[in-house]
């Protein structure tokens, strides 16, 4: 009895399951690693910014964007550029009556909230205030796109024009202010308002529970079970719907959206084309599954429960062998746009000695580590932009130690550490091209001999491609008579190391990664080896002071022509591939899979890869 | 009783003290920087990250942290905030985490520990037999087995190879999608109709103890009670309209339950076995035989209910212990309860959600012993936590 009960239970619980599962809308369903933090978008993209925030956030718009692919400035909630590109100089001054610069944005009239009200102009000062007023709390994405070193004030002229000031004429206030997202006045200020009377008023804005975040973008919020998915609807009246963007090889941007607008950027939209983008959403729906481990997802996809995953690091090997070849699925392989490398502690001797650093690059033998002990998984690297980010990768960068074989290295790095007054208790020697004896107690130029020195690496448990690189830096470092030892430990110990809050670091040597941010404008460079961001200024952990790179950074920044910022930026590469405060060591290619019987990318060719576009949802066509 | 209860509570304040401070220190010097994740990011400048330290209140030294967090846990029971999910209490999550860890793992021990105590009496009655060494030899190797390669291979077989059950997650989103329906009130909803139809059967089983003389009457009723309440279930979740979505998460918790219980079983087998072994050898068990009871009888009415006391003793105590072992069932099935909660929290260096959740860990440990203690004195008459009558048998 108890049996047939069951049964009839199960019967009724299948019955309505398929019932309910009939006549579904057109769904693009995304494999997340894991679930969102949170859905108030001040949290969301500042302290509790994850990856997966940003695949969801599909609702807050911006005044300019980047074109998918290029990576083209273009503009979004704006209508037309800047009206000064770089901004010219303001008769307003600051309170100080330090010189300001200006420059005005008009918008889109008819831009619509997904509540029919539209956005206007005093949005667009109150997203702009409420960031630079709540700055300290909010943090994190916020104050990387505001620049509140620079950004001074922006001010409604009319109802679909801004004028902004800001105090230096960086490249920033294009690459960053531009860029920040815009939030509803409507419902926020009211909530703005409450958190300032409070004793801790970002703790209030930030904690606020936002059921229903408020979109002008491709997507509206649909809902979420906590740890299990996420849906965002589209969004039926999204301004820019049936976008039609074609991008040319000469660099013009033609952008139409019929019946509204066209306009052209760049120069004349002629010749080839690299990409005609169709821009929908042309999917009803976008549904989040989270899943906590690769694995799962991984065999999700492979039985169609999802038709993509939305990884930073791609698949590992294994995943992509178990899928490789699996009908309904392709795989693709893009370049990242970031690196892993190896630094020195320039505050001490001897790596604060150019030749001594040359000479340890001259002993790492990147193309022996990816392609014989890696089998390929891995690219070398030498210049600090990533060679798929075709505009600004110098390709003739000095390439120390590139093709040169084990004996030649070592006799390189010997005669350059002699160069610069290094001596040795026991020389290396090496004959015929071979090593024949093993440097020992190398002695500094001041006549003291070197101590143990330590290279910090991440463990095989979380990279193994840099574990195995730097057990190999450590035999061949030793070889030459350089004292190292490897210490391969945790992630955030190496974090520790590097970055002790508040204080110069202490560390001899680490291997860590970078992931580059923007991919238009490379000022990452300038973060990371101008002299005044030496860590705890800034991200410049090596150390390094070179008045030429300084010189160089400083004009690439302050350059608003790409071609000539361009210039500045291969003379940047030049000077760090020959100063060397960075060993680039290599890259790996990202590889990711999704189920081509299924969904139809418009693309899958672009640096960072799919993952780089967030799977691309408002270009995605589901084909089933 | 109620004063041994008193001082036992007083005790426990005492142990939860020093407890939540070992586990506070433990995670506050650890290497986690909550602020690391945003040195990934070379927008972000570092004095950002060192406002959002400030922000924290990780700019203060370690001894007034920790003052300050266990007045607010003593005083005003307020656990902190997340500092990845900033500023979510931490009482936040572990309220909604619980329900989901709970219905999973109390269903898989309460399986589990069935499938040990039958399996345990069926081969301690055979030792020696070809069963006893074939349930001992599986049993103990699946006991030992790496649980995710076991976890993953039951995935591929149930769920990918033979499709019967979904892969991961506790629900399916394309059914739940625009329904309205959140989980967190299934999972409270199924934890009260779990514990009403616990008491409804304990009622109707005492009651016909009591009252009921005829054994063949004894059994129609209490196996009525079990087939009403079942019912009484199915048509309460049918009615409620919340039905589908019971049955959803049930056919998620299939292979999770299913890897538990098999993973688990061996060790309450081997227990209840022991025990069986131990209690058979008694004078009593020999006279029953002598009367002419038949073998099933004093199996199951003699023996096994003696030997039963050592397994409730460890079914009580084990239900701590396997919400500690959550975080490899959780993360495996992407099932997002507290264990896996509590491994996000060490990984992206927020201490108050880990201190919070690891302390409320302990806290249901110790509790679990407290009611172990209280229940084996019900169970055990040998047993009495009276001042100076604490009896030996």
């Amino acid at each position: 009895m108890k049996k047939k009960l069951a049964v009839i239970g199960i019967l009724a619980v299948i019955l309505i399951f398929t019932a309910s599962l009939a006549g579904q809308a057109k769904t693009y369903k995304i494999g997340l690693l894991d679930d969102i933090t949170t859905l108030n978008l001040w949290a969301g993209i500042g302290p509790d910014s994850t990856t997966y925030n940003f695949a969801v956030y599909n609702y807050w718009p911006t005044l300019y964007s980047l074109t998918d692919k290029t990576f083209q400035f273009v503009p979004y909630v704006a209508d037309g550029m800047p009206s000064d590109l770089p901004p010219v100089k303001s008769e307003e001054t600051t309170e100080e009556g330090d010189p300001l610069w200006e420059s005005t944005v008009k918008l889109h009239e008819n831009y619509m909230w997904q509540d029919g009200t539209e956005l206007t102009a005093e949005d667009v000062v109150f997203s702009y205030h409420t960031v630079q007023e709540f700055s300290d709390s909010l943090g994190g994405n916020w104050v990387a796109d505001l620049v509140p070193s620079i950004f001074y004030d922006v001010e409604a002229i009319d109802s679909h024009t801004v004028k902004f000031y800001i105090t230096e004429k960086s490249a920033k206030f294009k690459w960053g202010i531009l860029m920040m997202g815009l939030v509803q006045k409507a419902k926020w200020e009211h909530i703005v308002e409450e958190a300032k009377q409070q004793e801790n008023p970002g703790k209030y804005l930030l904690n606020y529970d936002v059921k229903q975040p408020m979109s002008a973008d491709p997507f509206v919020f649909g809902e979420r079970q906590e740890g299990a998915f996420i849906t965002n609807k589209k969004n039926e009246d999204w301004y820019l719907e049936g976008q039609e963007t074609t991008l040319y090889e000469n660099g013009a941007v033609l952008d139409k959206v019929p019946g509204k607008y066209e306009a052209t950027y760049y120069g004349e939209p002629e010749g080839d084309v690299i990409v005609d983008l169709k821009y929908g959403p042309h999917v009803d729906e976008v549904l989040f599954k989270v899943y906590k481990n690769m694995s799962a997802a991984v065999l999700a996809l492979q039985k169609g429960d999802i038709d993509f995953i939305h990884n930073p690091n791609g698949l590992e090997k294994g995943f992509a062998d178990q899928l490789r070849g699996k009908e309904g699925i392709t795989l693709v392989e893009n370049q990242p746009n970031g690196w892993r490398y190896m630094t020195f502690n320039a505050r001490k001797t001897p790596y604060d000695i150019i030749n001594f650093r040359k000479a340890v690059a001259n002993l790492i033998d990147k193309e022996f580590v990816t392609q014989t002990v890696l089998q390929g998984v891995a690219q070398p690297q030498y210049s600090v932009i990533p060679p798929a980010n075709t505009f600004w990768y110098n390709p003739d960068v000095p390439k120390i130690g590139k093709g040169m074989e084990r004996g030649a290295r070592i006799a390189r790095a010997v005669e350059l550490l002699k160069e610069a007054g290094f001596s040795w208790e026991k020389e290396p020697v090496v004959e015929d091209g071979e090593l024949t004896q093993a440097g020992e107690g190398l002695i500094l130029p001041s006549g003291d001999k070197m101590e143990q020195q330590t290279l910090l690496a991440p463990s095989a448990g979380y990279d193994p491609m840099r574990a195995t690189f730097a057990i190999w830096i450590e035999r061949w470092l030793n070889e030459a008579g350089i004292p190292v030892r490897a210490k391969l430990t945790g992630f955030n110990t190496i974090v520790q190391e590097v970055f002790p809050s508040g204080e110069a670091p202490t560390f001899d040597m680490y291997i860590l990664g970078w992931g580059l941010g923007n991919p238009a404008f490379p000022d990452f460079m300038y973060d990371f080896w101008h002299s005044s961001t030496s860590h705890p200024k800034g991200f410049n952990t090596t150390g390094y002071s070179s008045e030429r790179f300084d010189e160089a950074a400083e004009k690439f920044v302050g350059e608003w022509d790409l071609n000539q910022a361009k210039e500045y930026a291969y003379t940047c590469q030049e000077i760090l591939a020959e100063e060397v405060p960075y060993v680039v060591l290599f890259y790996s290619p990202l590889t990711e899979a999704y189920r081509s019987g299924r969904v139809e990318f418009q693309f899958d060719q672009a640096l960072d890869g799919l993952q780089g576009g967030y799977g691309y949802q408002s270009l995605t066509m589901v084909i089933e | 009783m109620a004063k041994y209860i008193a001082k036992r509570l007083v005790q426990i304040l005492l142990v939860v003290f020093l407890y939540a401070s070992i586990v506070y220190f433990i995670f506050y010097l650890g290497p986690a920087d909550p602020t690391a994740r945003f040195i990934g990011n070379p927008d972000i400048p570092p004095e950002a990250r060192q406002k959002l330290a400030e922000q924290f209140g990780l700019n203060k030294p370690p001894h007034l942290q920790w003052l300050n967090y266990m007045r607010n846990m003593f005083i005003e029971f307020d656990l902190g905030r997340s500092l990845s999910s900033y500023p979510r209490p931490v009482w936040d999550f572990i309220i909604t985490r619980w329900p989901r860890t709970i219905v999973l793992f109390v269903s898989a021990i309460l399986i589990s520990y069935y499938l040990g105590f039958s399996l345990g009496k069926f081969i301690a009655w055979r030792r020696g037999q070809l069963s006893d060494y074939l349930a001992t030899i599986t049993g103990v190797s699946l006991w030992t087995v790496f649980t995710p390669w076991w976890a993953l291979l039951l995935i591929w077989f149930f769920s990918f190879r033979l499709g019967i059950f979904p892969i991961n997650q506790f629900l399916t989103p394309e059914l739940w999608s625009g329904t309205g329906v959140d989980s967190q009130s299934i999972f409270i909803y199924m934890i009260l109709s779990g514990l009403l139809a616990s008491f409804f059967l304990f009622l109707a089983y005492y009651l016909t103890k009591k009252f009921v003389v005829d054994r063949v009457l004894a059994r129609i009723i209490k196996y009525s009670a079990a087939g009403v309440t079942l019912i009484g279930l199915i048509v309460g979740w049918l009615i409620s309209g919340f039905g589908t979505f019971v049955g959803d998460i049930l056919w998620h918790m299939g292979v999770p339950i299913i890897t538990l219980a098999t993973i688990q079983f061996g060790g309450s087998m081997l227990l209840m076995r022991d025990s069986m072994l131990e209690t058979i050898k008694e004078d009593y068990i020999t006279t029953a035989r002598a009367k002419g009871i038949s073998d099933k009888q004093v199996r199951d009415k003699h023996a096994a209910r003696t030997a039963l006391l050592p397994l409730v003793t460890s079914f009580i105590l084990a239900i701590p212990t396997a919400l500690d072992g959550a975080m490899v069932i959780e993360i495996v099935f992407s099932w997002p309860g507290i264990g896996l909660t509590f491994l996000r929290a060490i990984n992206t260096g927020d201490y108050p959600l880990a201190v919070g959740s690891y302390t409320f860990f302990g806290l249901i440990a110790i509790t679990a012993h407290l009611v172990a203690d209280i229940i084996y004195s019900f169970l055990d008459p040998r047993i009495s936590y009276e001042e100076g009558a604490m009896k030996s048998g």
